[in-house]
């Protein structure tokens, strides 16, 4: 039987496309956010290839030139847990001091996590400064969140043909917020490194901060989970 | 850092598993497996040759109903002489690990030995296998005081559209008529959506053809007993945790009864 509750109000919220789109332009935007600020000094010294060729686009009325080599990640990172795969792998890009975001790919089976399962995950984070730099030394702590995409049995976006319409809400995309913090090291002899941070991060599910909200069983405690990873700064 | 690492890893303290690896793991690792089998052997123990009365409590679609299903929990431990419980299945509402664990954390306060049916529900995502793991075959039969029980996994769409097994469920009736009466439990009543027209007439034709004495489901979320069809035994569905109802059979001597009880 299909449940009609809050859950879906809430759920339904988070699959509507338009908040999709708000947060995926978002990302999209966000190069051209970068081009407001005008390209960085390190990119107009970069000899004229292909990849730092500006190329013209259009955001709706607006041109903004767009280079390749924005795609070049300023971040490699890699995770441990946090609810995206026993293990994953990121490329982090920083799109103004407060913000940067990441996108992931995780998995998880029986080699990686010893699951009887296959689950791949891939996961796009947003995460924001929550103080002024340099406040608290090298710790920086954060918070955000991530847009996951499972890829498992029985997991879809839209209901396979044989369903009554609304039978079941979608169960492939989940929101998953989190907060933590990184301690960075920067590093000055490195070739391409420079800088190395370790981060610790509790993140909770969309569906378990629901039956938080909804339940007297389901308390705080019970919704975090703790994720571990390493972040490797490019030069 | 450090002080903040402490902090996190003290706020986690609480939880049983900080690490998360996906909310659709499965692989349980946990000593939550086989509950279903386990229960099945203490109850052969308790069981005796011959008919002598006894009542079954039932309940079922506990969903993410937790207060709900925890003053269930509750009540039926108010009652002494309970042979075991029936969940008819729907323990979860999206087949997700932390759901599994819910429900086993909750319903392990049970003072009788509880057997799960699985439901539509706990098939999403990896719920089957984690089903599996947990309880232990989806389709499984239990003889108790010379009355057989038959639980039936009649999911059929969350398979891909796949007939329930009748072969195995004629297989288990089959020369089951020196039974004093004959239950079948099964999570989606017959004339239910997931059912075909020809899905639905097989399986009244088999409990009439056996002398089935009640068919019993969930799914429906709410309470109905009778005949809906001219032949074949009546049919009884549980509702949701929600409606804050539970139920008794009581069999006996004479025959056998619905009882439910509101909390
Ligand atoms: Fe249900």
């Amino acid at each position: 039987m299909a449940l009609k509750s809050g859950k879906r109000i809430f759920k339904e919220w988070v699959a509507r496309s338009g908040s999709w789109v708000l947060l995926l332009g978002g990302l999209l935007l966000a190069p051209s956010a970068r081009a407001e600020g005008g390209p960085s000094e390190a990119t107009l010294q970069v000899d004229e290839s292909f990849l730092a060729r500006p190329m013209p686009l259009v955001f709706q009325e607006d041109t903004v030139l767009f280079k390749f080599s924005w795609l070049k990640p300023q971040q490699l990172r890699l995770q441990y847990a946090g609810l995206i795969g026993f293990a994953s792998v990121g490329l982090g890009y920083e799109f103004t001091p407060r913000y940067s975001a990441a996108l992931y790919y995780g998995v998880l089976s029986d080699t990686f996590g010893g699951s009887s399962v296959r689950v791949h995950t891939v996961s796009i984070k947003s995460s924001w400064r929550l103080f002024r730099e340099d406040l608290l030394g090298p710790v920086e702590p954060r918070a955000g969140f991530s847009l996951n995409w499972g890829n498992t049995n029985n997991t879809f976006r839209r209901l396979p043909a044989h369903y009554p319409e609304k039978y079941y809400f979608q169960n492939k995309l989940h929101l998953a917020p989190f907060w933590g913090a990184e301690w960075a090291l920067p590093l000055r002899e490195g070739k391409w490194i420079k800088g190395i941070g370790l981060y610790a991060e509790m993140s909770t599910l969309d569906a378990y901060v629901l039956e938080m909200v909804r339940t007297r069983y389901v308390g705080l405690h019970d919704i975090w989970n703790l994720a571990l990873g390493i972040t490797l700064y490019l030069d | 850092m450090g002080i903040l690492l402490a902090g996190l890893l003290l706020f986690s303290a609480g939880c049983d598993n900080i690490f998360e690896y996906s909310p659709y793991k499965a692989g349980v690792r946990v000593p939550y497996s086989d509950l279903n089998l386990k229960a099945l052997k203490v109850l052969e123990e308790q069981s005796r040759e011959a008919f002598a009365p006894f009542s079954v409590g039932v309940f079922g679609d506990t969903h993410t109903y937790y207060d709900d299903f925890e003053e269930q929990v509750a009540r039926f431990n108010k009652q002494d002489s309970l042979a075991f419980i029936a969940h008819m299945g729907d323990l979860t509402l999206s087949g997700i690990y932390r759901e599994f664990i819910w429900y086993r954390k909750i319903s392990s306060k049970l003072k009788h030995p509880l057997l799960t049916l699985i439901g539509n529900h706990d098939y999403l995502s990896n719920g089957e296998f984690m089903y599996e793991e947990m309880f232990g075959p989806s389709n499984f039969t239990l003889v108790y005081n010379n009355c057989l029980f038959v639980f039936m996994d009649d999911i059929i769409w969350e398979k891909n559209v796949q007939d329930p097994d009748f072969a195995w469920l004629e297989s288990v009736l089959e020369g089951s008529e020196h039974y004093k009466y004959r239950f079948v439990l099964a999570h989606i009543p017959p004339w239910s959506a997931p059912f075909s027209k020809g899905n639905e007439y097989y399986y009244n034709m088999l409990m009439e053809k056996y002398g089935v004495d009640l068919s019993l489901h969930g799914h429906t979320h709410s309470y109905t007993y009778g005949q809906p069809y001219e032949n074949g035994p009546p049919y009884f569905t549980s509702s949701s945790s929600k409606r804050r109802e539970i139920f008794y059979l009581d069999v006996k001597e004479d025959g056998f009864e619905i009882r439910k009880e509101d909390i």
